[in-house]
């Protein structure tokens, strides 16, 4: 697979775009709304004008129109043909190519069984749910054979637990096939969990490169740490191994268990507010503190929660559900727990 | 089946008030005396000589009219430069009634086969651009730029995507136009044309005979009705099909 490179791309959306994702490399772009992610992958596929240059592996592509540049496109709306039965769509890229019809049957076939919608082939776009549209949708653009795949927010329409199943599968498919792939979110939590690079796009500039625990913990600038969704960070006073794998940290007056690799001393942790668990009566005692609830602020299907635990200021968002279901109210106090798996550490070396 | 009661209790309503009427049946001729004047007109053979007559004009005007009106719809949506420089003539068009164009068809054209045609040519051309027009461009952008990513050229893209996609709106529209040129094909004949249904019924006009002006309405309503039928059910068949509901 090739690699995929931007040099000095600028248009109406994007400024001096300039970066490099490897061969088979799994590149996150996050940036917020408006930060010119879609048109960065419209850029990619030659969908819009842009001034500077675009190579597949070293070679420039700046001059091939979008139906040459052989890329795999998945946008944010899925955009499947809605007057092509599933089998249709996968195989309406492969007719255009006028393959032999016994090469487009095989492929068709083939691409149906990684994606697991054998049982679909017959059925048209609006009859099935969104997690069967999406893999449709993957299928039809990963059957050419594409040099890169871009993806565009594609897990935004589903809904949560969905959206955490078909992330693994993403990423297995992506690592069995060994396809570039360019993945644009606005969700750090998706930037996290997919990418093994992550770059970070804000006002149609890429502001910092680098792997999300780099990110998080040295973000560049202040836009960076605002993407990344920069909160709940704490010092380390001290820490001791509990075991192969752990290790507790001193954090004023909270003694939280972390992951540890067993080399370098804990500087920091930290814990992205998504993952930090409000529960009225907790499973586990582990990293389990009583605090405060001092303010509450909706975003959109979200609810922002703020609360003093042992001293620090701690920001936990939930689901508009669980937050009616918790029946928050300010200066309530809640049991505030951080899984293990989610915490992460900033080591130095010692 | 409540089509079927409706249309016989209008006819039943009909039947009894002609009877009933103080009017004289030569003006207000009851159902039966009109599928009377039907059955002679059948008899004769020169209803069926007049309705193949229209139908042969109302079709051929049709389709080239809704046919050209489709292309062009397809091209306005995709180029620029073609809707920048056809929309506002196509728009003007629109504006004007089919039956309008009689006068100045009857000068252009003369008195023969052509002039029903271009008549109706007229009345189904700008209506169906329009409608194809709109039908294209609620297509969305993301499935245009995926067909192009997929390896689709301009050609292909009006053809496999813009088409299809606009295919239930041109099927809405071709089944309110069928009914518009069957009506406008008719008003040519009565006016200019010495054969086909509007020219029966100008016929019978001149000597009084309600009933065969009735027979002959009748006989255009459910051409027209089948006409919008066959559209219609070509239309639910395909929506249905995929899995869009109507």
């Amino acid at each position: 697979m090739p690699s995929i490179e931007f040099r000095h791309v600028s248009n109406y959306a994007l400024r001096n775009v300039d970066f490099k994702v490897e061969d088979g490399e799994f590149m996150v772009v996050l940036g917020p709304s408006g930060a010119g992610k879609t048109t960065l992958l419209n850029v990619a596929a030659g969908l819009v004008g842009y001034e500077g240059s675009v190579l597949f592996d070293g070679e420039p592509v700046d001059m091939l129109p979008a139906h040459r540049r052989n890329v795999g496109y998945v946008p944010q709306n899925i955009a499947l043909f809605t007057h092509l039965t599933v089998k249709e769509n996968i195989s309406y890229g492969l007719k255009l190519r006028r393959l032999p019809a016994g090469e487009i049957e095989s492929r068709v076939e083939e691409a149906m069984k990684l994606l697991n919608i054998k049982h679909l082939e017959n059925r048209y776009p609006k009859t099935l749910s969104g997690g069967e549209q999406q893999r449709v949708a993957l299928a039809r653009a990963l059957v050419i054979q594409p040099k890169v795949l871009l993806l565009d927010e594609p897990l935004n329409n589903l809904d949560l637990n969905l959206r955490g199943s078909l992330r693994l599968e993403l990423k297995h498919l992506q690592r069995k096939l060994g396809i570039t792939t360019i993945f644009v979110t606005h969700d750090p939590v998706e930037a996290e969990e997919l990418g093994e690079r992550v770059a970070v796009l804000v006002k149609g500039r890429i502001v910092q490169v680098g792997d999300f625990t780099t990110l998080f913990f040295q973000p560049a600038s202040s836009e960076v740490a605002e993407v990344l969704g920069f909160q709940n960070l704490l010092l380390c006073e001290g820490f001791k191994v509990l075991s192969r794998g752990l290790a507790e940290a001193r954090c004023g007056g909270m003694k939280i268990v972390v992951p540890y690799g067993g080399k370098g001393v804990i500087e920091r942790v930290a814990i992205t507010p998504d993952k930090v668990l409000i529960e009225e009566k907790p499973p586990v005692k582990v990293n389990c503190f009583r605090g405060t609830v001092e303010e509450v602020a909706c975003v959109q299907s979200k609810v922002k929660v703020k609360l003093k635990v042992h001293g620090h200021s701690i920001t936990a968002t939930l689901p508009r559900e669980a937050f009616e279901a918790l029946n928050l109210t300010i200066g309530k106090e809640v049991n505030v727990r951080f899984p293990i798996k989610h915490v992460k550490v900033k080591l130095r070396e010692g | 089946m409540r089509k079927l009661l409706s249309l016989a209790a209008l006819l039943a309503v009909w039947e009894t008030a002609a009877r009933l009427s103080p009017v004289p049946r030569q003006l207000f001729p009851p159902f039966t005396n009109v599928l009377v004047a039907l059955w002679s007109l059948l008899l004769s053979g020169q209803l069926l000589e007049n309705y193949l007559i229209t139908l042969a004009r109302t079709v051929s005007g049709f389709i080239l009219g809704a046919g050209l009106g489709v292309l062009i719809g397809l091209a306005l949506v995709y180029r620029k430069l073609a809707y920048e420089t056809l929309y506002p003539v196509v728009t003007l068009l629109y504006a004007i009634p089919a039956v309008a164009w009689i006068p100045l068809f009857m000068i252009w054209v003369g008195l023969n086969e052509a002039l029903p045609i271009s008549v109706v040519f007229m009345c189904s051309f700008a209506p169906m651009v329009y409608i194809t027009l709109t039908g294209a461009r609620k297509v969305e952008d993301d499935v245009i730029k995926v067909a192009r990513t997929l390896g689709a050229n301009d050609l292909k893209i009006v053809t496999t995507i813009l088409f299809p996609q606009a295919l239930p709106s041109i099927l809405s529209g071709l089944k309110v136009e069928a009914g518009m040129a069957w009506r406008s094909c008719f008003v040519a004949e009565m006016v200019a044309m010495s054969s086909g249904l509007g020219f029966i019924a100008m016929e019978a006009e001149s000597i009084l005979r309600v009933d065969i002006i009735l027979a002959v309405i009748l006989v255009l309503a459910i051409s027209n009705y089948l006409f919008q039928e066959l559209f219609e059910k070509i239309e639910v068949s395909i929506l249905r099909r995929w899995g869009i509901s109507k």
